[in-house]
């Protein structure tokens, strides 16, 4: 009787040692596998943003638009030799482009930042980081090993949530 | 032999488990606002907050519930109305501060969400792209720190693919708020217990 209580003890110390070893296991490779500093390149990630390359088709169009007024007005100022009226009206569509790119050009970037910013907050916490370093080609990171460049997968996450909503 | 019983008897247990069972009314409401159940969705955008809540016809006559108290036959009548509309509940939040909370801009806010909204409102499924059919607009004075607009499309018919909302808030300069859904879940969310 007191033989097999000790062999029952054994195995159950065994038992608790083992399941105690799996789980410092599980930690361990949990806290080496943790990513809590990453980095992003932020061209890359701009670039290939959903989001950014709908509100260019849209200016785009836009500027379009004001590039075929200013080609009817060139052409009739060329069909008639031009006038000072005519030359002024060319003058001034041109301007009206080039200030509709600087502005269309400032607030698509304040835009884009508007919804980048709170999604790599939400993306960082979702993956645990402690820091998202941005790269920009500029010296900000100087050297990353590949398991810490999270562009792609941050790439796939800001275009999934611009599509879908969180 | 003994096995192969067990393992068919527990699948089909677990996916017993898993089956809709119609809910009641306040419980369809939870269900439905319940983020993991993928029916609200939030673009946040600068300082202002987009809250999309998809709304079945059980979903709004479940929420009409809450103020009424319709016998099951008129119930089943509001139902029958509903049916074949998807409607969406649009909450504008303002965090900090911004166009939304700007009391100077108050009566420009309520003329651009009572009017000219609906028209920045569209579903797509597809190449497909739907008009509102019906928009309303709970104008709110200022007093709180969201607007809520109410918005439906006529759906019906449509089994495949998936709806995206898209709304260009011309009154923020927020372009392009998006938002997927898709048809099978919608198909596949639990019926409304009605009794």
């Amino acid at each position: 009787m007191k033989e097999t209580k000790s062999i029952f003890d054994r195995v159950l110390l065994y038992f608790v040692a083992l399941v105690v070893t799996v789980l410092l296991g599980l930690m361990i490779r949990q806290e080496f596998s943790k990513p809590p500093i990453a980095f992003v390149d932020i061209g890359r990630l701009v670039d290939g943003y959903k989001f950014k390359k709908e509100l260019e088709a849209v200016s785009g169009k836009n500027l379009g638009k004001i590039k075929y007024v200013i080609d009817s007005l060139q052409m009739v100022q060329r069909a008639t030799g031009g006038n000072a009226q005519l030359d002024q009206q060319v003058s001034r569509a041109q301007n009206a482009m080039e200030e509709y790119y600087q502005q269309s050009n400032y607030e698509i970037t304040k835009k884009i930042w508007d919804r980048l910013n709170p999604l790599m907050e939400q993306y960082g916490r979702e993956k645990e980081l402690e820091l998202i370093i941005g790269a920009n080609g500029a010296g900000t990171v100087l050297y990353g090993s590949k398991g810490r460049d999270i562009t792609d997968d941050l790439l796939a996450y800001i275009n999934q949530k611009y599509e879908k909503g969180s | 032999m003994k096995r192969a019983v067990s393992i068919t008897l527990l699948t089909t247990f677990l996916l017993g488990c898993a089956n809709n069972d119609p809910l009641p009314p306040v419980a369809y409401v939870h269900y439905m606002e319940d983020r993991s159940h993928d029916m609200h969705r939030t673009v946040q955008y600068g300082n202002v907050d987009y809250h999309i809540q998809l709304a079945t016809p059980e979903y709004v006559v479940s929420k009409e519930l809450a103020e009424e108290q319709p016998s099951e036959e008129a119930l089943l009548q509001r139902l029958e109305q509903l049916k074949g509309y998807t409607f969406f509940y649009l909450t504008i939040e303002a965090k900090g501060n911004s166009r939304m909370n700007d009391p100077a801009l108050a009566e420009q806010r309520a003329l651009y969400y009572t009017q000219a909204a609906a028209a920045d409102i569209s579903l797509l499924n597809g190449e497909e792209e739907l008009k509102p059919i019906t928009y309303h607009f709970e104008n709110n004075y200022g007093l709180a720190p969201y607007n809520k607009l109410l918005v439906a499309f006529k759906t019906e018919d449509r089994k495949e693919g998936e709806w995206q909302l898209v709304f260009h808030d011309r009154f923020n300069q927020n372009d392009l708020i998006k938002s997927t859904f898709s048809i099978k879940d919608i198909a596949q969310l639990p019926k409304l217990a009605i009794k």
